[in-house]
């Protein structure tokens, strides 16, 4: 992990939306947009442009279809992508345990972090 | 595809533009993620949603153009040099083959081709900066597929295209806005002007090689016009589209004689204009011996002329020297013109 780099945003969130089932690129779009709240809205061309590359990097995979006439093409994450999510989820833990010790994160009313 | 709208139809020819590969793996995909984009969007909204579809495709394409070059380069890399190298010949034959062709075949064709302003403005700046243009896009396409490999983020290029976009759209700008300000008396272009120079002692006299010009002057054929003619002023009365060697072998029985007068004219310059500048320069004009060549530039700007930018393509340039005794005066539409026949008059008096 220390010598890897870090996913960028979007790989991040696509690999996150993926995680817990197989979709296809319009159902991705929305769930990265609801997941990132709101901040990162993709279009087609910088989606299936990242989709290229995870699929490159052999992150994700394309499902094969199921019928002849299915015309949507679904994503999962791979063995390989899902171990990569974690370490990238586990780096984010190791950072926010560092920044709750630098007393960096405020505690609210309602219990959640700030 | 159920809801494909007509205006989905351009964005569906649009991704023609992507890879070929990069179309035929998800393009349909694209169409019909936009056309659910769409569908979802209510009333007004739908035309914002077209906006960012139409809005993210630049950017999206160039990118992956590049990254596709890039692919290439690392797949094949000899074959894309190959590909290369065979279209910057190809492209940057003319831009070589136009002014050598000129040095050997002193041609009214060449003149027009390399020269004339507008034309060379459009063409000659244009071939090398599409042979750069070539090898920069395959040079960026490979950094960013290297990047790409190594898991590191190509976000920024996706995010500053518009500002690279407008970069490369200021290079030739800036040279064309450069080549019009400095150029002398032509609003040629810095290319043109330069191979020009170099390569064609003919057209761009400041490059005029005295041997060629003390060939044509001390030839048989011109000593015996000197002593057919006699001294005298002699005026040649030409137009721009002459050759200079028209213009000297035209004057060039009047050398050794008392004065001489070569008057190149442009069809277009008006006659007062001629006579203010005839004024300016006659006043400037005794010089003693030794003139140098290249220690003329002085005389060639007109501080008189209030409006040089627009003055500057069809000014007639006058000099009236005293060199090795004698008055010599040459007026020509160019500031090379005028060096040119008058470093060609001064050395062979």
């Amino acid at each position: 992990m220390h010598n890897q780099k870090l996913l960028t945003q979007v790989s991040f969130c696509m690999l996150l939306a993926l995680s817990l089932k197989p979709r296809h690129g319009y159902e991705l779009m929305k769930q990265i947009e609801v997941d990132s709240g709101g901040r990162i809205k993709l279009g087609p061309g910088a989606l299936y442009g990242n989709i290229k590359e995870l699929r490159q990097a052999g992150l994700i995979e394309e499902l094969s279809a199921t019928t002849s006439e299915q015309r949507r093409r679904y994503y999962q994450l791979t063995a390989k992508g899902r171990g990569r999510l974690q370490q990238e989820i586990t780096y984010f833990r190791e950072t926010v345990k560092i920044a709750e010790q630098r007393n960096l994160i405020i505690k609210t009313n309602e219990g959640t972090v700030s | 595809m159920k809801n494909l709208s007509k205006s989905l139809g351009i964005y569906e020819s649009l991704l023609d533009l992507y890879p070929a590969s990069f179309k035929r793996q998800y393009g349909s995909q694209m169409i019909e993620a936009a056309d659910d984009m769409i569908s979802d969007a209510a009333g007004i909204d739908r035309i914002g949603v077209m906006i960012k579809l139409y809005a993210e495709l630049p950017a999206s394409i160039a990118y992956q153009r590049l990254i596709a070059d890039g692919t290439q380069i690392a797949r094949r890399p000899r074959q894309v040099v190959r590909r290369i190298v065979i279209t910057s010949l190809v492209v940057l034959t003319p831009f070589f083959a136009v002014p050598v062709f000129g040095y050997f075949h002193f041609h009214d064709a060449y003149f027009q081709l390399s020269v004339d302003r507008n034309f060379s403005l459009i063409w000659q700046l244009a071939l090398p900066l599409i042979t750069v243009y070539l090898i920069a896009k395959h040079l960026i396409g490979w950094s960013l597929y290297l990047r790409s490999k190594s898991g590191r983020s190509n976000a920024w290029i996706k995010k500053a295209w518009p500002l690279v976009a407008v970069g490369l759209m200021a290079v030739p700008l800036s040279l064309l806005a450069i080549s019009t300000l400095y150029s002398p008396s032509e609003n040629r272009s810095i290319v043109a002007s330069a191979v020009a120079q170099a390569t064609s002692p003919s057209h761009a006299c400041q490059a005029f090689p005295l041997e060629s010009a003390k060939k044509l002057l001390g030839s048989k054929a011109v000593m015996n016009n000197a002593r057919q003619y006699g001294s005298g002023e002699i005026r040649y009365d030409g137009i721009l589209s002459d050759t200079p060697d028209e213009i000297v072998s035209s004057c060039s029985y009047a050398i050794g004689f008392a004065s001489l007068i070569i008057q190149v004219s442009d069809p277009k310059n008006s006659a007062a204009q001629t006579a203010q500048r005839r004024d300016f320069f006659t006043n400037l004009a005794a010089v003693e011996e030794p003139i140098r060549v290249s220690g003329y530039d002085g005389f060639y700007t007109d501080p008189t002329d209030k409006n040089k930018a627009s003055n500057n393509s069809n000014q007639l340039t006058e000099l009236r020297l005293w060199a090795k005794g004698r008055w010599v005066e040459v007026s020509a539409s160019s500031l090379e013109m005028a060096i040119g026949a008058i470093n060609v008059v001064i050395n062979n008096l």
